[in-house]
């Protein structure tokens, strides 16, 4: 038998190693680009044929994961990545993945077009902007119409005996918005307020569930699924979403945002480190960060775009909330807190 | 088969059977199988962090490992309870429909969780809290399906004339139940039962939905620890932990040698309806409307929100689907999920086929042993932890893997392994050795005995091991959504994907999605029923 074991693993070394292929030394133009991203990347088809067209390269998205687990791939994988680009760290896991080494610097084509604050959070242009989004409190505008109560207007509001069973939030250790939320809390209560303010939440009552699609889906009643809390966190850009996938159409989307509460996310794409072909990489992450590619995302992704060059679609001007003052936190803070921060939520909200 | 000969044991082992020398060889492919695919990635990312003492003192990996025994001890036994009286119904008799209502069993099992939840409260408005209680209940209605096919394809082989030769001699139902149906049916209970502890155990989606935050299961911690966190000393702890204590569970429900005696020569015919007295007709006829409702009332949510935008009942989802919007391409989700299903349900049964052979054949306990170590190692390791290893094991040239199409139904082949291999070597056990003799002494070849003989008395296990494990591939949205891919997405990734954005009509779209994942499990199950059964026409 330990013979037939060694026969065995020789054939298949032997395979695996004919099909392995080399890599050419200096770098010519590829045929090819993997760009690496989140499930839920999905812009239009055929978006990357000007790109094609232009540089004779073809981009093959890899999906794989929400952007937490991207992140923690890429971290895991720092130096030998997966793809050549990776689209999708957000200002709440760009630490950590800067800290792992995961990307090469690079200066957009674009990088004056980009929003400035968006640009500012990044040193070296280790990464490039490529969207914001806001992380807000979501309500229910039929259910407040019909039971003849103000909306909150703040987060403090949140706590209020008005609002009491109302809220479903996500769990911060599991899911992103849900993150984003308590961070929120954080930079609005500071450091000594915002564990009592979450001790209150739960006395009045708020609801945690695991992710995204549980909160928005199943437990609020403003969307499909009907269920009976009428505020969630959800993202400013959830409004108009309601109203494109609506049948048959309405003009008024269902939902509405409290604007107060908003937390700012910013997207990045990057040269991740390792990737055969930096520079045609570069030119990828170029023609992200271009109007052509970025006039796509409110409509697709339903985010902000970060070229502040591209024209908003009405329906987003419309209806996605655009605070003027959105809750923000600086990246390395987060990264240096967050552990702490979320077994002290732990204790305070569960 | 030598140590049924007492007190000749050492005798006959020294003379190896045709069967027990190919069983040694055979069993280097099971064992490559298992080590590439799991054992490798999940050294690579223990390594990367693991630290015995602090699994030991750390109080809150602790009670996460005490409360994820507690709570799939819980659910097992409720699964049983639940589900013995279930394959009762189900594979004693013979009603109109029978096949159907067997069927229905087995979509919870392959819907995604978060589907069969959200469907739920399309029907029960109410909504059930979360907490322990609607975990347990929703672990036994997934898994019943594991009971009705281990316990019931043994209760099926039992042949009716034992429990009637006790009825005419004067056994009440009590007695034969003690005396003819436990015996036969004891070690299948045991395996299924451990089966599902290993399920309820590495629980993961739906602790995640149902359990709440504040009661974590190991897997949910692993993955939080591993994916989310970046703690791989905390992540490697569980999963240790994990490995010891499932480990422990299966070697103990892990068949033995043989059981019983092998009497299955002639396979049992169910009791017709017609037949049976008015008690048995009348509690079989509610036990299978009862069953047939729990079962269809997921099926029916799931249409209606198919058919639900909005305010408005419509079929624009369905229309869309196979139209040409850009946010679900049905038929290029059916395509990539049944040539996943299928290719992993090949590779499953090759391999757990191997690995109930070694099992049934082999003389030498160690290579029992190994064969064994193969069916049990890919569900004892986090799935998290084998995933975040397939990253980690195959990221330098001759073996850069990551990205391949093949990884994702070899992940699939993994999961399903021992629920494949269990099936099929119950069966094996089950063909009398005498036949095999009675087939060389005419002068059959040892190749000619297996074809003639365990080949087509296994055709029906192997069948019913076949759909299984397409069955599992057909709804996996565990560990294996970390994979990265490429190309075409299957049903449950469109599901997931379509379910996580705001918009009515991508909400029907998630579930015209889900219904038609649903609809092809049962047209296969059905299928396979039809193909496999002995009695056709």
């Amino acid at each position: 038998m330990k013979k037939a074991l060694i026969i065995g693993i020789a054939a298949l070394l032997s395979v695996t190693t004919a099909c392995g292929n080399d890599s050419s030394g200096d770098e010519s133009t590829p045929e090819k680009l993997t760009l690496l991203a989140y499930d839920s990347f999905t812009p239009s088809e055929g978006i990357f044929d000007a790109f094609t067209k232009e540089t004779g390269i073809a981009v093959e998205v890899v999906t794989g994961g929400d952007a937490g687990e991207l992140v923690a791939k890429a971290v895991l994988t720092a130096g030998a990545p997966e793809g050549d680009v990776l689209w999708g760290v957000d200002n709440t896991l760009m630490s950590r993945a800067l800290a792992a080494d995961v990307f090469v610097p690079h200066t957009s084509a674009h990088a004056d077009d980009l929003e400035p604050a968006a640009r500012a959070l990044v040193a070296d242009d280790m990464l490039t902007p490529v969207d914001t989004g806001d992380v807000c409190v979501n309500y229910d505008k039929a259910w407040f119409a019909e039971k003849g109560v103000v909306p909150p207007a703040s987060l403090a509001d949140l706590a209020e005996p008005d609002y009491k069973g109302l809220l479903v939030v996500q769990n911060p250790e599991t899911s992103s918005p849900g993150l984003a939320f308590l961070l929120a809390t954080i930079a609005e209560f500071g450091d000594d307020g915002w564990e009592s303010f979450w001790s209150s939440l739960r006395d009045n009552d708020v609801k945690i569930v695991d992710g995204w699609t549980q909160a928005y889906t199943v437990e609020f009643s403003g969307s499909s699924g009907k269920g009976n809390r009428p505020l969630v966190v959800s993202y400013a850009s959830s409004p108009p979403a309601e109203v494109v996938y609506s049948d048959p159409p309405v003009t008024e989307p269902p939902t509405g945002v409290v604007e107060s509460t908003c937390f700012r996310q910013v997207e990045f794409a990057g040269v991740l480190r390792g990737s055969e072909y930096p520079r045609a990489a570069g030119q990828l992450v170029d023609y992200l960060s271009s109007p052509a590619f970025q006039a796509d995302l409110p409509l697709t992704l339903f985010v902000n775009p970060a070229n502040t060059t591209v024209e908003l679609p009405e329906v987003f001007t419309d209806f996605a909330a655009t605070p003027a003052m959105p809750l923000t936190m600086d990246p390395a803070t987060i990264e240096e807190n967050r552990t702490a921060w979320l077994e002290a939520w732990r204790a305070s909200a569960l | 088969m030598a140590r049924s000969v007492a007190g000749l044991g050492v005798v006959t082992t020294a003379i190896l059977t045709p069967y027990a020398r190919a069983a040694r060889r055979l069993l280097v492919v099971p064992a490559m199988f298992v080590g590439v695919f799991t054992v490798w990635p999940a050294v690579t990312t223990l390594r990367r962090g693991f630290d015995l003492a602090a699994t030991i003192t750390d109080g809150g990996l602790r009670s996460t490992v005490w409360f994820t025994t507690w709570q799939a001890a819980i659910s097992t036994v409720s699964t049983l309870v639940v589900g013995i009286p279930v394959a009762w119904v189900l594979t004693r008799h013979e009603f109109v429909g029978r096949r159907i209502v067997r069927a229905l069993t087995l979509v919870p099992f392959v819907l995604p969780t978060l589907v069969v939840g959200l469907a739920f409260r399309t029907v029960l408005p109410s909504g059930l809290r979360t907490g322990v209680a609607p975990l347990v209940i929703a672990h036994a209605f997934l898994n019943v399906a594991v009971v009705v096919r281990i316990v019931g394809a043994r209760w099926e082989s039992q042949p009716r004339g034992f429990d009637d030769a006790a009825a005419t001699l004067g056994a009440g139902p009590v007695v034969r139940f003690r005396t003819v149906t436990w015996p036969a049916l004891r070690a299948s209970i045991v395996a299924a039962g451990g089966l599902v502890f290993m399920y309820c155990f590495s629980t993961y989606g739906t602790a995640r939905v149902l359990a709440g935050p504040s009661r974590p299961v190991a897997e949910t911690e692993i993955y939080r620890f591993a994916v989310l966190a970046g703690d791989m000393r905390a992540a490697s702890a569980l999963a240790v932990a994990q490995i010891v204590l499932v480990g422990i569970v299966l070697a103990i429900t892990a068949p033995g040698t043989r059981h019983g005696a092998s009497h299955a020569t002639t396979p049992a015919r169910p009791v017709t309806l017609r037949n049976a007295t008015h008690a048995r007709r009348a509690g079989v006829t509610l036990g299978a409307v009862i069953i047939a409702a729990v079962f269809v009332i997921p099926l029916v949510g799931l249409a209606v929100r198919s058919l639900r935008v909005g305010d408005a009942f419509t079929l624009s989802a369905w229309r869309n689907a196979f139209g040409s919007t850009t946010s679900l391409h049905l038929v290029d989700a059916i395509t990539a999920s049944i040539a996943t299903a299928l290719v992993a349900a090949v590779i499953t049964v090759v391999v757990g086929t191997l690995v109930a052979f070694v099992q049934v054949h082999a003389t030498s306990r160690t290579t029992r042993g190994i064969a064994t170590a193969c069916e049990v190692i890919p569900v004892v390791v986090s799935a998290v932890v084998v995933g975040l290893g397939f990253l980690l094991a195959f990221r330098e040239s001759p073996v850069d893997w990551r990205g391949r199409w093949w990884l994702l139904p070899v992940s699939h082949a993994v999961v399903a392994l021992p629920l494949v291999s269990r099936t099929i070597a119950a069966s094996m056990r089950q063909i009398p050795q005498d036949l095999r003799n009675a087939a060389s002494t005419l002068g059959a070849s040892p190749l000619r005995v297996f074809s003639s003989i365990d080949a087509s008395l296994l055709r029906r296990p192997i069948g019913a091991a076949t759909t299984l494990a397409a069955l599992v591939s057909l709804g996996e949205f565990g560990a294996s959504s970390l994979l990265s891919r490429r190309g075409n997405e299957t049903l449950t990734m469109a599901i997931g994907r379509l379910l996580g954005r705001p918009g009515d009509i991508l909400q029907a779209q998630a579930f015209v999605a889900a219904v038609v994942l649903a609809a092809l499990c049962l047209s296969l199950v059905a299928f396979v029923d039809r193909v496999t059964t002995g009695d056709i026409g």
